[in-house]
This record gives C-alpha cells, structure tokens and sequence, in this order.
C-alpha cells in the first residue's frame, strides 16, 4: 500500500494538470461535447434505420440494443478520457527520442506512459451515454438492481483492462516498427463493439469475446443489466484481464530493455 | 496549371507515401474494416429472413466496393488547407508558378495510387472469402467508372471550399468535422441510402454528399432506372462543376482577404 500510495497521488496531479488545461480550451471543449452528441445521435439513428425493417435481430429488440448502444459510448468515452491520449502517443515519444526522458523518471513507466495525459472533455459522453442506457433501458422494462448494476460495472471495467492491454501489447511493437501506426486498427476493432456479438458468426463471434475482447467491454454489460448474462463470464473476464495487464507488463519491461534510444 | 505540373506532384507523393507503407497498410485495414461489420450486420438480418430492398449480393457488392470507393473518394486536406492560411504556411505557395491546389492534388492522388495497391488485394481476399458474385453487366462497370472519378472531385472541391473558408473564418475545423460526421452518415459510408425511409429519398437525392460516395455504388448494384441514373448524373456533374465556380470565387475574393503572419 505504501508502495501505491506515491502512484495515485501523481496520477491526481495529472488530472488536475488535465482540468487547467481545459479550462485554457474552453471553445474546444464546446465544439468537443457537440461533436459527441452528433457522433452518438447518428449511432442510434444507424439502428432506427435497421430496426424499422425488424422487430428483432439476433434475439436483441430495439430498445435492447440502444442500451448497448448507451454502454458502448460510456466505455468508449472512458477509454478516450484515460487511455486513447496516452497510447496514441508512444510511437511519437520513440520516433522523436522523448521516450528517453519518460525512462529516466523515478517511477514505473508503463504507469508514465500510460496514464499521463486526461481528455477530461469526455466525461460529457460519459453523461450522454448514460442517459440513452438510462432511457431505452426503460423502454426495455428492465428491472434495475444493484446486483445486476454492479456486475455490469465489473464487466466493463474487465473489459476496459483488456482493451487496454491488447492495444498497450500492440504499442509497445513501435520500439520496433517505428513507422506503424497501430491505434486505427484498434479504433477499428473496438467499433465492433457498437453491436452485441451475437449479431455476428463463428470464427468473428470468437475473435471478438476473446482475442479482441470488445464483448467483455458491451455485449455483457449490457447483458447483465438485462439480467441474461452467464456469470461464470465474470470469472473468464477476470482471469483474462489479469493475464492481459502481466503480459502487457513484461512485453513492456523486454521492450524497453532492448531499446535503442534515438538521440542518446 | 499544365497536366506535367499535376504529374510531378502525383509522382512525388507517391515517393513520400512509400515511406510509410506500414502505416498505411494499417489504414487500409481499418478501411476495409469498417464496411466490413455493418456487411456482417446486414448478412445476419437478411439471413433471418426479414424483406430488405438489398439482397444478399447488392450487400456484399455495396459493402466490398465501399471501401474502395470510400478510399478513392477520400480527403483531408481541408483542415491542413485551413492550418496553411492561418498560420501563413500559405504564402511561399503563392510566389511559385503553381496554384496551390495543385499540390494538393498531388498529395490526394498520389497516396491512393499507393492506398490502391495495398488495399485491392485485402478486397480480392474477402470477396473470395465471401464467395461474392459482383455484378456482371459491363455497362454498369462502365458507368461506375465514370461516376467514381466524379465523386471523388465533388468530394475534394467541397472539402477544399470549406478549408478555404479559413481566409474569413478562424475556427473552420469544427466545421470540417462537422461535415465529416454527418456528410458520412448521408453519403452511405454506414447505411445505404437506398435503405431509408420512402419519404425521406426525395431529399437524400440532391444533397452533395451523395455524389461522393453513394452514387457510384447505387450505379453499381444496378436498382436504378434509365432516368434515375441520367438524373444522378445531371446532379453529380453539376455539382463538380458548381464547386469548381465556387473554388474560383472563394480564391479570388479570398487571397485579397489574405492578410498572413509574417507574409
């Protein structure tokens, strides 16, 4: 605990350098907040379109896949408040020879690097996404209860840790192609994650629950609150989460081990 | 602006855009990716036995040439265009025998020679994967060839007006993110036009966005009649040819506007 305890009070800093920083840009974080309500008025006007052909697609009604629709945003906002501003930089530490003084700080890097920078902007997706979760979950009659609202809360957070961990994996490839630009392909993947996985089949089912764990992150939430969730998932979450976040780890560790800096 | 200048232009962006084909790899990934999953979508729905206006092959055609098409079609030099005026990057432009939208034409085109090479087979691949059978009417081919060039000039002259607004408007960004958005959802990048309501259809067919993305694949699936493809094409060629008038006029009026740092 001791240990821990330098951690979160440098990571309080970095919220607070954050909230200065907005508070510098505040025409940006209008346009910013504008911009995400578009974004998520035109995903619930994809599924109004699909959905005036059906009633049901895949055993998931209108109203059922519009609280998916809600829960992807608050994860995908989540990731983009924390993670996306820090993993989006790595490679352009390495390229410009930046990574060197990250490195030379008293404390672990990966932490440095992967929770530095906040977009704080995104906390207001966060709201909007709740409250389209909040409104079709009604519509959907579901029958709120602390249970199911904690596990749901457990399996984002699973899902978020494993998310992270695929693409930090991904990242950390840029000490050695320095030139690749991985983060489109994870933003490409985690869009899946707009849909419930049962929409899709087989081999992509598959890939989607476990090796690009965006199931974990919506599908079972969403679930959970529906109170259809297999809880022996939570269990599967956890264990891959943990497995994600030690893997992460060591590749990290190799990684910067064998790493050449650029301007040393 | 002589066709040598263009070539020069096309020629070195080529250069520059080998230089980084990891990444650019990667993106053609993403582009394919994208159309990708809403095909997938699509698939599941039509395989539950609900009526839909597609088929099975118009999705897979529509989805599969979508991410080519939307690659072709593509821009983003409308924010660095607006970035150039502001921060007076533009002025050396405006001292060389070139006008500057030569080399963003350049800059456009040569990255999709590349983006083109890397992208069709990842295409080639899924079709087969798909057992896709794309139509076979030469005169839609046809058609779609000429319509393909045309939408991606609609697409960059309406970009590069709106980037070229900069010389009045500070903030044009927002604007061109805007436009990204929406222009996207009404251009059919996620949903096919043909499949929104009745009522709204009059309207979806004489928005420009439709000229840059949609158009040629409507062309392509083949659900459009005689006089709706002469309409379409009416409306696509006038406005390339509207955007051009407008491009010529935000210049003029716009570079005497220009008033830039250290120019």
């Amino acid at each position: 605990m001791t240990r821990l305890l330098p951690y979160l009070r440098l990571w309080r800093q970095f919220v607070v350098t954050a909230f200065v920083r907005e508070a510098e840009y505040r025409f940006n974080l209008l346009v910013g907040v504008g911009e995400g309500l578009a974004q998520l008025a035109l995903a619930v006007l994809t599924f109004l379109l699909l959905y005036q052909y059906t009633d049901a697609v895949a055993g998931w009604s209108r109203a059922q896949v519009l609280m998916l629709v809600g829960v992807y945003r608050i994860v995908d906002a989540l990731i983009n408040l924390q993670i996306a501003p820090n993993l989006t930089s790595i490679a352009g530490y390495i390229q410009r020879g930046e990574m060197d003084f990250l490195l030379l700080r008293p404390v672990e890097s990966q932490f440095l690097v992967s929770l530095r920078k906040l977009e704080l902007a995104e906390a207001g997706n966060m709201v909007s996404g709740l409250a389209l979760l909040i409104y079709a979950g009604n519509q959907a009659h579901v029958h709120w209860s602390v249970a199911n609202g904690v596990e749901a809360v457990a399996f984002a957070i699973c899902g978020v840790l494993l998310l992270y961990a695929v693409w930090f994996l991904t990242v950390t490839l840029s000490f050695w192609l320095v030139k690749v630009g991985m983060d489109e392909l994870f933003y490409g993947m985690f869009d899946t994650g707009r849909y419930p996985v049962s929409f899709f089949k087989g081999i992509v089912r598959t890939v989607l629950t476990f090796a690009i764990p965006v199931a974990f992150a919506t599908t079972f939430p969403t679930q959970s609150l529906l109170g259809v969730v297999d809880h022996r998932l939570l269990l599967v979450g956890c264990a891959l989460a943990a497995v994600g976040l030690v893997a992460s780890h060591l590749f990290w560790n190799y990684a910067v081990q064998h790493y050449s800096s650029a301007s040393s | 602006m002589t066709p040598r200048l263009i070539w020069r232009c096309v020629a070195m962006n080529v250069m520059m855009t080998i230089e980084y084909r990891g990444e650019f790899a990667m993106r053609m990934v993403n582009t394919l990716l994208g159309p990708l999953i809403s095909l997938l979508v699509w698939l599941t729905v039509s395989e539950q036995g609900v009526r839909l206006p597609y088929d099975r092959d118009q999705f897979i055609t529509y989805y599969l040439l979508l991410s080519l098409v939307s690659m072709l079609t593509a821009t983003w030099l409308g924010a660095y265009l607006a970035a150039a005026i502001r921060q007076g990057d533009l002025s050396p432009w405006l001292l060389r025998p070139v006008p500057y939208i030569v080399n963003d034409i350049g800059n456009n085109a040569g990255e999709k020679v590349i983006k083109l090479v890397l992208l069709c087979p990842m295409v080639g691949l899924v079709a087969v994967f798909l057992r896709a059978s794309l139509p076979s009417d030469p005169r839609a081919w046809l058609l779609f060839t000429i319509s393909l060039p045309l939408a991606a000039a609609v697409a960059f002259l309406l970009d590069f007006v709106i980037g070229s607004l900069a010389f009045w408007i500070q903030d044009v960004w927002g604007l061109i993110r805007v436009k990204a958005l929406v222009g996207g959802f009404l251009a059919g990048q996620w949903v096919p036009l043909a499949l929104f309501p009745a009522r709204f259809q009059g309207l979806l067919q004489i928005q420009p966005f439709r000229y840059t993305l949609s158009f040629p694949l409507e062309v392509l699936t083949g659900h459009l009649t005689p006089a709706a493809l002469a309409y379409g094409f009416a409306w696509q060629v006038g406005y390339c040819v509207g955007l051009w008038a407008c491009y010529r006029l935000v210049w003029h009026y716009g570079l005497r506007a220009y008033a830039a740092t250290g120019a």
